[in-house]
């Protein structure tokens, strides 16, 4: 893992054409690239695409990034978060990938309980948010973003981006219940 | 902190004060200690684990292969010049075509009696510049 000055003195390189440092970056921020491009767009075949996509335009564009505006992570976010969103608006007239996850009466109590089945009620509670509300929980719940980094990353107000994580976590809390309850069980 | 802000917070940024905004927390870390407000982040505190299990690491072998897809991408540019193009817009290209047209002019007025030494001798000394390294442009179009 890279710390912020790291990360920068990297970029300097990669804007120089050191594709040894590009390598550095992606080895510090790959994982987390694809992770996040997953929980937004939904799919791992897309965040594949979006993680390489993403670093692509980081090789590219790198004499764009200006350290002092804003960290390297936040700007690489904010095109992995573009990236998944552009691909889900483009693809919204199909079935969401998670629909065999939303609740339908098949989760039982006991299914519930087991670590499988935990992951795949996050997994379809999250697919079950609106994209900009499922963004704004992947980036603060599992990325460790702070709401201000999340807020730049959104291009909206931390008011705003705090809205969209209570709504995001409500429409969650009454998901999982929906599931529970669809499954006969009482708690999770 | 009153209340109704705390409540607000624990809504979006759940239990852990460690997610809170900097500026508020040791203010939110004062009204944490009261029985209200643990119940308020015990309630937030089941939302969040929710979220623990898409908390995984990505397979090592999938980053792998992802940084290997990038590295082949940016070593095969889209739209990279052909070896005529990259020869024409560099400077041995053009020093090289301003020589032999100017080798092809002589050619078409020189006198009978010496044809085409002139040109030929200037077109050897194009082709012979075509490859000085006086003439390199550098690593413009190199990978």
């Amino acid at each position: 893992m890279t710390d912020d000055a790291d990360d920068e003195a990297l970029m300097q390189r990669v804007a120089r054409g050191d594709e040894t440092a590009l390598r550095r970056l992606m080895d510090a921020h790959m994982g987390r690239a694809i992770r996040l491009g997953e929980r937004i767009a939904g799919s791992a075949l897309d965040a594949d695409e979006i993680a390489q996509e993403a670093f692509v335009r980081v090789w590219r564009h790198a004499a764009r990034f200006d350290g002092r505006r804003a960290r390297f992570t936040t700007w690489l976010y904010r095109i992995v978060v573009n990236l998944a969103l552009d691909r889900k608006r483009r693809r919204r007239h199909l079935p969401i990938e998670h629909a065999e996850h939303i609740p339908d009466g098949a989760l039982s109590a006991d299914d519930v309980l087991l670590a499988r089945e935990r992951q795949r009620l996050a997994e379809a509670a999250l697919a079950s948010l609106p994209e900009r509300q499922r963004a704004a929980i992947a980036l603060v719940y599992l990325e460790g973003l702070s709401g201000r980094e999340g807020a730049a990353i959104l291009e909206v107000s931390e008011k705003s981006f705090e809205s969209l994580l209570s709504r995001g976590r409500a429409a969650c809390r009454q998901f999982t219940a929906a599931a529970l309850a669809a499954g006969g069980g009482s708690n999770g | 902190m009153d209340n109704r802000k705390f409540q607000q917070l624990a809504n979006a940024y759940g239990a852990d004060l460690a997610r809170w905004p900097a500026e508020l927390r040791s203010e939110a870390e004062a009204v944490a200690a009261t029985p209200w407000a643990q119940a308020i982040l015990a309630d937030a505190a089941s939302i969040d684990d929710l979220f623990a299990p898409l908390q995984t690491p990505v397979a090592p072998s999938r980053i792998g292969r992802n940084i290997g897809a990038v590295t082949a991408a940016i070593q095969k540019p889209a739209g990279a010049p052909t070896w005529w193009r990259r020869f024409a817009l560099s400077g041995t290209g053009l020093v090289t075509a301003g020589i032999m047209g100017v080798a092809l002019a002589l050619s078409n007025t020189a006198p009978p009696s010496a044809p085409d030494q002139g040109a030929g001798d200037l077109l050897a000394l194009a082709l012979s510049y075509s490859d000085s390294p006086l003439l390199s442009t550098g690593d413009r179009y190199e990978p």
